[in-house]
């Protein structure tokens, strides 16, 4: 479904992302794992078609964002960390603006602001005034915008960043089911994270892809097998090659 | 898509409280120009000359603040990256922005009409002149309206977009063309007469509060605001290579 090849983007003499190659197809969950600056952003932005690529290609089923812009953004549903929202619009108003966009029919909408706002636990509030939330909803308001057109592609950046541990749960819950159909990338720096979730991991680290694989194969990159030591281990080595070249 | 995306524009300028701001600065300015300036009260109003003579330049002023916001708040709240990360091309953006913005505009324009109401039940008044600067003074704020579009997704800082949208609008509103065409007599050896006249904003707007326009005044303020927005359409594809 997403074909990256040869991905290179850098911002004015700082390379960011050097030569990143994956694919990914529905019904799996990717979590893109990395330290601070690595580049996880960076990514998810042009997977969305928000920052351009400098060099390599980035397809959907084939197709290019210059060639199928406006058909691919269709397909993609795209939640930014800090989870930008309009604070003048209730929950309701926001979801049925999202919808709007999207060319949603009456009935689609309903059913899927049923569907989703009942997954991700914000039913309360719907006719709320988006100022007025917590951080936990706004989050997940955020996230219900992003899922509502029912995409091929869910692109999130920190899913699960500020929630509570129970509302952790219930988005984890969402998403695993979410991803049996669909295809699913977050990017988190929380290992307990891509743990709990991720059916692929991609260890992002000095702008180059260091793992591609499992959790399970993750943890035989280090010594003791924990995951931990595998991500310091994989993103300390990178800072090292740097710090040499 | 496009009226989804209007509405939402609309309500935010009510939202953030900067439109009833801005009509009421509008209609102070408008109305202080009209009676001390244009003596409103001491010269026959059948065309309310007085009240429509200031206006481009009054418009000139308002219009920057409803504009500033357009693009730059989007970026300031983040809502740019999830705005551009929408399926909307750049002219659905571009036009329902600006048709948001000309709408506020427009209802500024009719809370002026109680004044005409009331002049026109105090004197005799020439309704067709009143509507024909009505028209212009319209046509003459979609040109204001676009510049300060352009100039907002150019400029992503508010105050400098404002400060920036009131000069050029200004420069527009009085920009005399005579001596350029002066100038092209040097190269060429009959320069169209009618040139310095064609591009005048402020002659065309005179067009219509004398009631005398015609096609091409009215072709005039559509192309110019059409120019405007295909830059404005240009700026925000710049804006996403930029990136």
């Amino acid at each position: 479904m997403i074909e990256v090849c040869n991905l290179k983007k850098s911002f004015g003499d700082r390379s960011v992302l050097k030569d990143i190659g994956f694919n990914a197809r529905p019904g799996e969950l990717i979590a893109l794992l990395g330290p601070n600056g690595a580049g996880k952003t960076t990514l998810m932005r042009i997977l969305c078609g928000y920052l351009p690529l400098d060099a390599g290609t980035v397809q959907f089923d084939g197709v290019g964002f210059a060639d199928g812009r406006q058909q691919i953004l269709k397909q993609i549903g795209y939640m930014p960390e800090n989870v930008p929202l309009y604070p003048e619009m209730t929950v309701y108003e926001y979801l049925r603006f999202v919808a709007g966009i999207y060319r949603m029919k009456k009935e689609d909408f309903r059913c899927a602001l049923e569907e989703t706002a009942a997954g991700l636990e914000i039913v309360p509030v719907l006719d709320q005034k988006i100022h007025t939330l917590s951080k936990g909803y706004k989050r997940r308001t955020g996230l219900a915008a992003a899922v509502l057109h029912r995409p091929r592609a869910l692109i999130l950046d920190e899913p699960t960043e500020g929630l509570d541990p129970n509302q952790k749960i219930t988005v984890r819950h969402f998403l695993r089911d979410y991803a049996a159909k669909n295809l699913i990338i977050i990017s988190t720096h929380l290992l307990e994270e891509a743990e709990a979730l991720a059916t692929r991991v991609l260890v992002l680290a000095g702008g180059q892809i260091r793992c591609d694989g499992s959790v399970e194969d993750l943890r035989r990159c280090s010594d003791d097998g924990s995951l931990p030591s595998a991500f310091y281990r994989l993103t300390r080595e990178t800072a090292d090659e740097g710090k040499g070249g | 898509m496009w009226t989804v995306l209007y509405k939402k524009e609309l309500s935010g300028f009510f939202y953030n409280r900067s439109a009833y701001f801005v009509i009421f600065v509008y209609l102070v300015l408008s109305l202080l120009a009209a009676f001390f300036f244009g003596l409103y009260f001491v010269v026959d109003n059948p065309a309310m000359r007085s009240y429509f003579a200031f206006q481009p330049q009054i418009l000139a002023v308002v219009i920057p603040a409803v504009t500033m916001r357009v693009w730059s708040e989007e970026a300031k709240n983040g809502t740019l990256e999830v705005l551009l990360t929408f399926p909307l091309s750049d002219a659905t953006l571009v036009t329902a922005k600006f048709a948001a913005a000309l709408t506020l505009t427009a209802l500024m324009l009719c809370f002026s009409l109680p004044l005409a109401f009331s002049t026109a039940a105090i004197v005799p008044v020439d309704g067709m002149n009143i509507a024909s600067a009505y028209l212009g003074t319209f046509l003459a704020a979609a040109a204001l309206t676009a510049l300060g579009c352009a100039v907002s997704v150019a400029v992503p800082l508010p105050a400098a977009s404002y400060l920036i949208s009131v000069l050029l609008g200004w420069a527009l509103v009085g920009l005399n063309f005579s001596p350029l065409v002066s100038a092209l007599s040097s190269y060429l050896p009959n320069p169209p007469f009618y040139l310095a006249d064609a591009l005048n904003f402020s002659s065309r707007y005179q067009a219509f509060l004398n009631g005398c326009f015609s096609v091409d005044s009215i072709l005039y303020f559509i192309s110019l605001t059409g120019m405007l927005l295909i830059f404005n359409g240009m700026a925000t594809a710049e804006k996403r290579r930029e990136r």
